[in-house]
């Protein structure tokens, strides 16, 4: 059985897709942008807040899946520039907490959303 | 309960910040972004994109090792790469350790990597009977 999830609380996705789907245990979760619940873009050049709101539509997905950030297996986190790491790293630590998800980063030339910095995608796993 | 198990392979290198170089749950495996250091966590093959390659998926053999797994039960693999020009060189050395097998391949060129010596990261979902 598979159940598309499109929480409330995060903005309507911006072309024919879904933030997650739920297989079972397991849930796929789409890249999240620093959109507003209204879609509009967060923190233009400031990678900080852009972070904050990324990770927070990660985690209104993955708890409206019926998740939390420990269930999460596999990360990964697309940058538009290097030195943008420390700071998202940060942003994402203080969300995992102690939780150590397999991880990846790539930095890539652009986003399907102008002015978007990040994005991050990921597959967590429930019991 | 599906049982979880944190993957940090005694044979590889600490990882470099806060994450595991796997997870496996139940029968599948998620392995973090492979890279080219070896057990001390130095880089092996600085500008040879065969021989980080050779090292990467030596440390993923490690993961699936660690997961009781092997190249053969690898279903997806993600490969990110520097440079297009390398891609050659690092699919001979991936044919010579999968074989026959041929897993699902995704093959993304990125402006950089976690450090910018990174020619290459190799991740992979893996999955046993």
């Amino acid at each position: 059985m598979k159940e598309l999830i499109n929480p409330e609380n995060v903005h309507e996705p911006i072309w024919p897709y879904a933030h997650a789907i739920r297989v079972g245990h397991t849930i796929y979760i789409s890249a999240q942008l620093p959109l507003d619940v209204n879609g509009k873009l967060v923190g233009a050049g400031d990678v900080g807040a852009q972070a904050e709101q990324v990770f927070t539509n990660f985690q209104n997905v993955l708890k409206a899946a019926g998740a939390k950030m420990e269930d999460v297996v596999k990360l990964t986190t697309y940058l538009l520039d290097f030195e943008f790491h420390p700071t998202v790293m940060e942003v994402r630590n203080r969300f995992f907490g102690s939780h150590r998800a397999p991880s990846i980063l790539a930095v890539v030339s652009e986003f399907p959303v102008k002015g978007a910095l990040l994005e991050v995608d990921g597959i967590a796993v429930v019991d | 309960m599906m049982e979880r198990k944190i993957i940090l392979p005694s044979g590889s290198y600490r990882p470099v910040s806060y994450y595991s170089h796997g997870i496996r749950v139940g029968s599948v495996l998620y392995s973090a972004g492979q890279t080219s250091r070896n057990k001390d966590g130095e880089l092996v093959g600085l500008g040879s994109a065969a021989q980080q390659a050779k090292q990467a998926f030596h440390n993923l053999s490690l993961v699936l090792k660690d997961s009781g797994m092997d190249f053969k039960d690898v279903v997806r693999l993600n490969i990110f790469v520097r440079w297009r020009a390398d891609i050659p060189d690092i699919l001979a050395v991936k044919d010579s350790i999968f074989g026959q097998h041929s897993p699902a391949l995704t093959l993304a060129v990125v402006n950089s990597l976690a450090f910018s010596e990174y020619l290459l990261e190799v991740e992979a979902i893996a999955r046993i009977d």
